[in-house]
């Protein structure tokens, strides 16, 4: 084993490397003074300082800041609600006792969304919110729409990520909770919740960075003023990469990771 | 104990108190997306629309006649940009995306689609006083029944740029891209349908609106064999392509002509842009009010902004594409005015096609374009 700790250190670092570094990259370009390109021209905190320029004044940034703000709105939004629906689908089809091929079926099926790209999806998407916007207004292009969208493929994410947690849990403390004559909601709460708590907030934060990253179903299904970062770096790329997308890549990293690093403080499990 | 009923609620706290200030900032943008200082304008007429949504090509409208349009109208001109006609097109169709766009800025050849599929309004003429600034050929009769749907918004041309340092005597041909013998450096394709294949069909001497299937497939055999020769490097859009001849990385492009005349102006000493002498595609692109545009009173108004002489001019200056309006060409720069890559000389003209709708055989360019790309 000792022999082979020296080889493992570098495929660590191998691997951390292939992860961090375009990051990095994109981290460093930020402060390049040129307007666009990768061409190193000089230090220069002014894209920092643009974002941050007056909405009123400066298109550009108002443009991002909306986008930013919609991005999170739609990643916060869907992901309250996806990781609620997810829950009860995961509890639904473990704990109760569906005959077993139809549990098998039941699992196939929430699988598919998993495995099926996203333009697929997407596409599925346009053609039924179009019959469906006639039904209601929630459903022509926009953030609704979007919602809506987003909440349909993280689902799956979340129930195979609590679904998982539920079966290593088993049936064993459950079946003492009811012994020891726990009401329904008394054992939810107590047995069930928290054992389930991490993979909960596990297939949140799953399903969060989903919704963050997502370019194909947000494309198809956004509207004028609903445009997510993504999307605004998809239309701002073709006309070469501005410095400033790299301003707001970097501080769309960084918050990231604070928001996973709070979080995994504070689910932190404390066994006392 | 304590610390384990916390957690679920902290997380739940957190979580609605970001929602909270998403929201709440979300609402303080919108309020703060009504132009501040137009208190006086809005009170002269209370029922100021606040909002006027564009859908339009990228880099297609010059910044500054945004800014005047929003001080003039006292609205906020939303942007949204597409790449593609296509993407356009699929995206206002089926989308029901018709319910959220005021003013689209769209390819005459695909109008009469768009009009077919009931996603356009007629145009109130009353609102368009400016109307009467068009040229002949792009107003009454002769253009889309006299504008009832369309206003033009610029036209021009599908031609080469190239690198004149590398390329000192380029034949003024359609054979530089797509004749493999004559091929002299590397090359992109312009990645447009109707605009690409209307090349190569002028290049065999067809008309670019032809509905022959044989001419449609022979060209698209063509433009395969283009893609496949070692030294293409593939299909961009229009800007991209620039780029890439202005940083050096590729000898030749097909491009639209203001996009490459944006870069030569830049440097005249290394960059040139010709139409080729077969002729090609001549295309306009037209403003249109989608069928349940919300704010269809702010699109004519944007509409009639477009049509005024000065403004007209000024995005004829910034799109170095040629204007439709009589009124503003004589106000456009008089080295544009002049420039045969902008306004192409009468001896080329007859050999320029525009666009005609296709209808059913429009399916032909279709397949031999899909052909092409998944090749």
């Amino acid at each position: 084993m000792k022999r082979w700790g020296g080889l493992l250190q570098v495929a660590v670092l191998v691997g951390f490397l292939l992860l961090y570094a375009p990051l990095l990259a994109v981290a460093l370009y930020s402060f390049n003074a040129a307007e666009k390109g990768s061409v190193w021209v000089g230090f220069s905190l002014r894209w920092y300082a643009q974002l941050m320029a007056d909405p009123e004044t400066s298109r550009r940034a108002w443009e991002i800041r909306e986008a930013t703000l919609n991005t999170l709105q739609l990643g916060a939004v869907s992901t309250v609600i996806s990781t609620i629906l997810g829950t009860m689908l995961a509890l639904g089809m473990q704990r109760f006792p569906w005959p077993s091929s139809l549990g098998k079926l039941l699992q196939v099926t929430i699988d598919v969304p998993v495995i099926t790209p996203d333009i697929v999806i997407a596409a599925a998407l346009v053609v039924g919110f179009n019959l469906l916007r006639f039904v209601s207004p929630l459903f022509d292009p926009g953030m609704s729409a979007m919602i809506i969208g987003h909440v349909t493929f993280q689902i799956a994410f979340v129930a195979l990520v609590v679904r998982s947690r539920l079966v290593l849990m088993g049936p064993t403390l459950s079946e003492a909770a009811r012994d020891l004559y726990a009401s329904s909601w008394y054992h939810f709460h107590r047995v069930t919740l928290p054992l389930l708590w991490p993979a909960i907030v596990g297939g949140a934060m799953l399903a969060f960075t989903l919704s963050l990253d997502d370019f194909v179903i947000s494309f198809f299904t956004c509207g004028p003023s609903s445009s997510t970062l993504p999307i605004y770096v998809y239309h701002s790329q073709l006309r070469g990469l501005r410095t400033d997308l790299f301003a707001v890549s970097t501080l769309l990293v960084m918050g990231t990771v604070v928001l996973v690093l709070t979080l995994e403080r504070l689910t932190r499990w404390k066994r006392d | 104990m304590q610390r384990k009923h916390l957690t679920p609620a902290t997380i739940a706290g957190l979580v609605g108190i970001s929602l909270l200030a998403a929201c709440g900032n979300k609402s303080k943008e919108e309020s703060k997306a009504q132009p501040s200082g137009s208190a006086a304008e809005s009170a002269a007429s209370p029922k100021t629309p606040g909002e006027v949504s564009l859908l339009i090509f990228a880099e297609y409208i010059e910044d500054k006649i945004v800014s005047d349009f929003e001080k003039a109208a006292s609205v906020r001109l939303r942007i949204t940009t597409y790449e593609s006609s296509e993407e356009m097109e699929s995206k206002l169709s089926y989308g029901g995306a018709d319910s959220q766009y005021d003013v689209v800025v769209a390819s005459s050849q695909t109008v009469p689609r768009l009009v077919r599929k009931n996603l356009l309004q007629p145009l109130d003429h009353a609102k368009l006083t400016n109307l009467k600034n068009l040229e002949p050929r792009f107003s009454g009769p002769a253009f889309d029944d006299g504008n009832k749907f369309s206003v033009p918004y610029q036209w021009g041309t599908v031609g080469l740029m190239y690198d004149k340092k590398k390329l000192p005597n380029l034949e003024p041909s359609w054979g530089v891209v797509f004749d493999s013998k004559k091929i002299p450096g590397t090359f992109i394709l312009l990645d447009e349908m109707r605009d690409m294949l209307g090349a190569v069909l002028k290049y065999k001497g067809h008309s670019t609106n032809s509905t022959n299937a044989d001419e449609i497939r022979e060209a698209g055999k063509i433009l395969q064999d283009a893609k496949s020769h070692p030294k293409c490097l593939g299909f961009k859009s229009g800007v991209g392509a620039v780029q890439d001849v202005k940083s050096g990385s590729a000898d030749i492009a097909v491009v639209w002509n203001g996009d490459a005349l944006k870069e030569v102006n830049e440097d005249k000493e290394r960059l040139a842009y010709i139409n080729p002498n077969e002729g090609g595609v001549m295309w306009v692109d037209t403003m249109v009010i989608s069928r349940r545009a919300p704010n269809a009173e702010g699109a004519h108004k944007f509409i009639n902004f477009i049509l005024e002489p000065e403004i007209g001019a000024r995005l004829s200056t910034f799109t170095q594409y040629a204007t439709p309006n009589v009124a503003a060409r004589t106000k456009v720069a008089p080295e544009d005015q002049q420039n045969p890559a902008i306004y192409p000389p009468e001896s080329l003209m007859p050999r320029l096609e525009s666009h005609r709708d296709l209808g059913d055989n429009l399916k032909l360019f279709d397949e031999a374009w899909t052909a092409v790309k998944a090749h």
